[in-house]
């Protein structure tokens, strides 16, 4: 199989796909005038098929739709949703910005309502049980393991938690002639802390160096395997 | 014009005093401030606004009169300012006369002896001891601590660096910099071009792990035809690595002939769906159409608070398809009411926020049904916990090309991963090496420019 083999619209996009490719590539030599339109052009496409799929799926059978066509209730529904939505347009002026304060106050409201009881009774509450349970150890990690990997686990992620958190903590006593400090063995356990801490972001790091070689290496893997189409290699 | 300078008022022909029209008398704050105000007031402030003061000045009136006239209207603006000062001041006394403007001016008193006796409003000859005051001493420094001088100090410092303009950070463009950039672009792009030019196959193959184990047995243990919610909620930047692992994923479920319904909470994700499934089945040699295989429901506007109203009433919140097409009536679907009607949820993102919005918004409604959620490596650590807790709150993770393209042997994650693997292999340690090589340079040289102490 060649490029020629693509019909046009694909053979377009393949070509395209691959010179933008070069492009940004050319940022190894530094910042240049083809990187920055390349870059445009990126913020561009993105922000205008944003606009498209927000009209053909949100604004049309959201909005448009239910107004022509729909019953009573989804008409009011439908032109509250039209108002506020004017309203919230209105921040785009600034002298008509005022308007959109109480739909921004609603939508941070309840924004912040779900997010927040979400995190307390999604994340919070059931992974402070699930550090509670390591040290239930007959039912912990499914009885397959022997017991001292139990324990060990179980006091790692223990400590972990506990001197991360106290990493955290900057409370300091006043002291005569001195600098405030903090008590010594907050200090301790906050190096400790620290130390978990470091780990953390070390994984943080090799998962971000994975993924961004993974993209290099997908982009580097399309452009030889064009080259090689083209010139029938 | 008069009517300005001096308003309702009028001479004495008797002794000079100011009178209003009313037959009142200035108030003493007035005259008072009249007998401060002469002393200051030179000839040359009366000649303030000449023309003003020829217009208010009638025609049989005397100079006198009309240095009289002036200086009233610079007492009556001084008792105002006493009258406002006053007030700043909050003294209020129901015995006090009120000091009001112009024509509120009402102070009378009766004469009690002399030709005027009986006479109300006449102006006292001498000052009203009732108006001297001890002039109001007002400390001109500021009363603060030591501690929050420094800290308006400090505050005075930033906002200065925030309004004052910086200057460009110029960085250094030395040919060695250059070189450096360039020979570890060289580097990588080897390792890379590499394998795929000797096309070597992988001679390496990523472990199995368990947990990608895990998430097979349980779509294994789903029945043939079940109906799956699948959601692409990864951005197209990272999508060479979360197509690799969702590949193998769907690639299963395509297998098992599972109904596939698409939804995503990014913009670009029902393309980046549409793309996946073009190319399994190219890969695969599936058939998956629209409508009878899968359906593509499209973005779910608002973040976590449209997923949580997602996941409360799926159909009235996305009621159409990608073409326009109520599909909730079709009968893939008609059976599916709420989320934890479905058999499986499948969420695949590189983003934690977004895994964790669907675990904590979504999950709790989901009931029995289980979820199984493909991250890639970045943000593998932040789902974990939900994974290996216990109870946990996904049944399954897979994570990242490398696990995610190998464990399940299929013909599609098999394109992936021969594509890839190798390159990303060598690539990896390269580029691990030369931040190695990089870090000892550096402290090397940080070792040697360290003054001894």
């Amino acid at each position: 199989m060649s490029v020629f083999d693509l019909n046009n619209l694909d053979l377009l996009g393949t070509v395209l796909s691959f010179g933008l490719t070069l492009i940004v590539f050319s940022f190894i030599f530094g910042d240049n005038l083809l990187f920055r339109f390349a870059i445009h052009v990126f913020v561009g496409v993105a922000a205008g098929y944003a606009a498209v799929m927000t009209w053909y799926n949100v604004l049309l059978p959201e909005i448009a739709v239910p107004i022509i066509g729909g019953s009573q209730a989804e008409r009011f529904f439908a032109l509250l949703a039209l108002v506020l939505s004017t309203l919230l347009f209105m921040k785009a002026f600034p002298r008509l910005s005022g308007w959109g304060s109480p739909v921004v106050a609603y939508l941070v409201g309840v924004g912040a309502a779900t997010v927040i009881g979400g995190a307390v009774l999604g994340t919070l509450f059931p992974q402070v049980l699930a550090s509670i349970n390591l040290f239930d150890f007959p039912s912990s990690f499914g009885n397959s393991s022997p017991v001292w990997v139990q324990i060990s686990n179980a006091v790692v992620i223990l400590v972990g938690t506990i001197s991360a958190l106290i990493f955290f903590h900057f409370g300091a006593r006043n002291r005569h002639d001195r600098h405030p400090e903090r008590a010594a063995w907050i200090s301790a356990v906050a190096w400790l802390g620290q130390i978990f801490i470091a780990i953390t972001f070390g994984v943080l790091f090799a998962g971000v160096y994975i993924a961004s070689m993974t993209a290099f290496v997908e982009r580097m893997t399309f452009s030889a395997n064009f080259i090689l189409l083209f010139f029938q290699l | 014009m008069s009517d300005d300078i001096k308003p309702n008022t009028e001479t004495s022909p008797e002794d000079g005093k100011e009178f209003d029209k009313s037959g009142e008398v200035q108030k003493s704050t007035a005259e008072q401030s009249f007998q401060d105000s002469s002393s200051d007031n030179q000839p040359g402030q009366e000649k303030k606004n000449p023309e003003r003061l020829a217009d208010a000045i009638p025609d049989d009136k005397t100079s006198d009169d009309v240095a009289e006239k002036s200086l009233v209207q610079d007492s009556q603006e001084d008792g105002e300012e006493l009258a406002d000062d006053q007030s700043d001041r909050g003294v209020e006394d129901k015995d006090q006369p009120k000091l009001v403007k112009g024509e509120q001016e009402v102070h009378t008193r009766e004469e009690q002896d002399g030709p005027l006796v009986g006479v109300e409003g006449v102006l006292p000859a001498e000052l009203d001891p009732y108006f001297i005051h001890e002039p109001v001493r007002r400390s001109i420094k500021l009363q603060v601590t030591e501690a929050q001088e420094t800290q308006a100090l400090l505050l005075d410092q930033m906002i200065k660096g925030e309004i004052e303009p910086q200057p460009e950070v110029t960085r250094s463009k030395s040919a060695s910099n250059n070189i450096l950039r360039i020979g570890i672009a060289v580097f990588l792009l080897v390792s890379i071009l590499l394998p795929l030019s000797t096309r070597v196959p992988a001679s390496i193959t990523p472990p199995v792990s368990r947990d990608s184990v895990s998430a097979n047995q349980l779509i294994e243990s789903i029945s043939d035809g079940a109906t799956v919610l699948l959601s692409v909620d990864y951005e197209p930047g990272l999508s060479a690595e979360m197509d690799a692992a969702l590949a193998s994923v769907v690639d299963r479920m395509m297998m098992k002939d599972f109904y596939l319904v698409l939804v995503s909470t990014v913009p670009t994700g029902p393309v980046q769906a549409e793309r996946l499934l073009v190319f399994l089945n190219q890969g695969g040699g599936y058939q998956y159409e629209s409508s009878e295989n899968y359906t593509n429901l499209g973005y779910i506007p608002g973040g976590p608070i449209g997923l949580l109203n997602f996941a409360e009433a799926p159909r009235q919140v996305m009621p159409y398809d990608l073409d326009g097409n109520a599909v909730w009536y079709s009968p893939p679907l008609q059976n599916i009411s709420s989320l934890s009607d479905f058999d499986l949820v499948v969420v695949a993102t590189e983003n934690p926020d977004r895994g964790r919005s669907w675990v904590e918004q979504v999950q709790p409604k989901l009931g029995n049904t289980p979820i199984i959620l493909v991250v890639s490596r970045q943000a593998e650590p932040f789902v974990r916990p939900y994974y290996g807790s216990e109870p946990s709150q996904i049944q399954g993770l897979v994570s990242g090309f490398g696990v995610g393209a190998f464990y399940l042997n299929s013909n599609a994650q098999a394109g992936f991963s021969s594509m890839y693997w190798s390159s990303l292999n060598l690539a990896l340690i390269v580029g691990g090496l030369l931040m190695l090589i990089g870090a000892v340079i550096y402290a090397g040289k940080s070792l040697n420019t360290r003054k001894p102490e």
